[in-house]
């Protein structure tokens, strides 16, 4: 019996999930992962040309600018009794015509590029 | 000498020819004032090793109405769910199949920035042996 089953034998498997999900390390850890997340997403998106990115005053009033996208990927951090999540989203207006395309912009999907790279869940919405 | 750091058989291809059975206008590519409902393919993203290539692809459902776009999408769901290790599909004379199929996204209606179209969009992820070169 390996060391690992063992204590997982003596303590049960959730206990020691629960003693590592409130460990300050994994916390940091997570926070860390996040991060990086966050930064890969902002040079994926960045690293594609985009010749039509200019200051202009929508219908509504709003006015856009070069960079709106980016600057509006944002870490969120959730608690779940003594578990974190790090939810990373874009909150752009535009996010969901660069994730899935529109009549007139390619489906850019640097969202599930970020999955497909770091794994983990998304909600369905963008 | 078998060498397993060949190319994985085209997702989009391979998506496009297990659904045009089932449905018409499925394609990679769609014309403007296309005949609805038409099923728009497109990888978005996915990863490699040395087996196996793991594409994430898009199949997109457009309709007249978001009524039509949502019944076609669920029929598109039940079609890509039904896509098991036991399938077949036949892509240009050969056969190909897939190690598995994950539903990343269940079809969600989504904006197209066009008042004339609804728009249901699904993502899948394939495992898809690389093919021996």
């Amino acid at each position: 019996m390996s060391a690992q089953s063992l204590v997982e034998g003596v303590f049960g498997r959730g206990t020691i999930e629960l003693y590592l999900a409130d460990s300050v390390i994994v916390r940091e850890a997570l926070m860390k992962r996040a991060v990086e997340v966050q930064e890969m997403w902002i040079a994926y998106w960045e690293s594609f040309p985009h010749p039509h990115s200019k200051v202009h005053m929508l219908r509504s009033g709003y006015i856009e600018r070069p960079g709106d996208y980016a600057k509006s990927i944002r870490i969120k951090y959730m608690e779940h009794g003594k578990f974190m999540k790090a939810r990373i989203t874009a909150h752009d207006y535009k996010a969901h015509w660069i994730e899935y395309g529109s009549s007139r912009m390619p489906e850019f999907a640097p969202r599930a590029a970020m999955l497909s790279y770091f794994g983990g869940e998304t909600t369905i919405s963008a | 000498m078998l060498k397993v750091d060949g190319l994985a058989v085209s997702v989009e291809k391979f998506v496009v020819a297990y659904l045009t059975p089932t449905f018409v206008n499925v394609g990679t590519e769609m014309e403007f004032e296309a005949p609805k409902p038409f099923y728009l393919v497109r990888r978005v993203s996915g990863t490699e090793d040395m087996i196996s290539d793991y594409p994430c692809v898009s199949v997109h459902v457009f309709a007249a109405t978001r009524t039509a776009a949502h019944d076609a999408a669920r029929a598109m769901h039940a079609k890509m769910k039904a896509l098991t290790a036991r399938v077949s599909v036949t892509v240009e004379g050969a056969n190909y199949g897939v190690d598995y199929r994950e539903v990343e996204e269940v079809p969600i209606w989504v904006d197209y920035d066009d008042k004339t179209v609804h728009r249901y969009v699904g993502r899948y992820t394939l495992g898809l042996r690389l093919l021996n070169t």
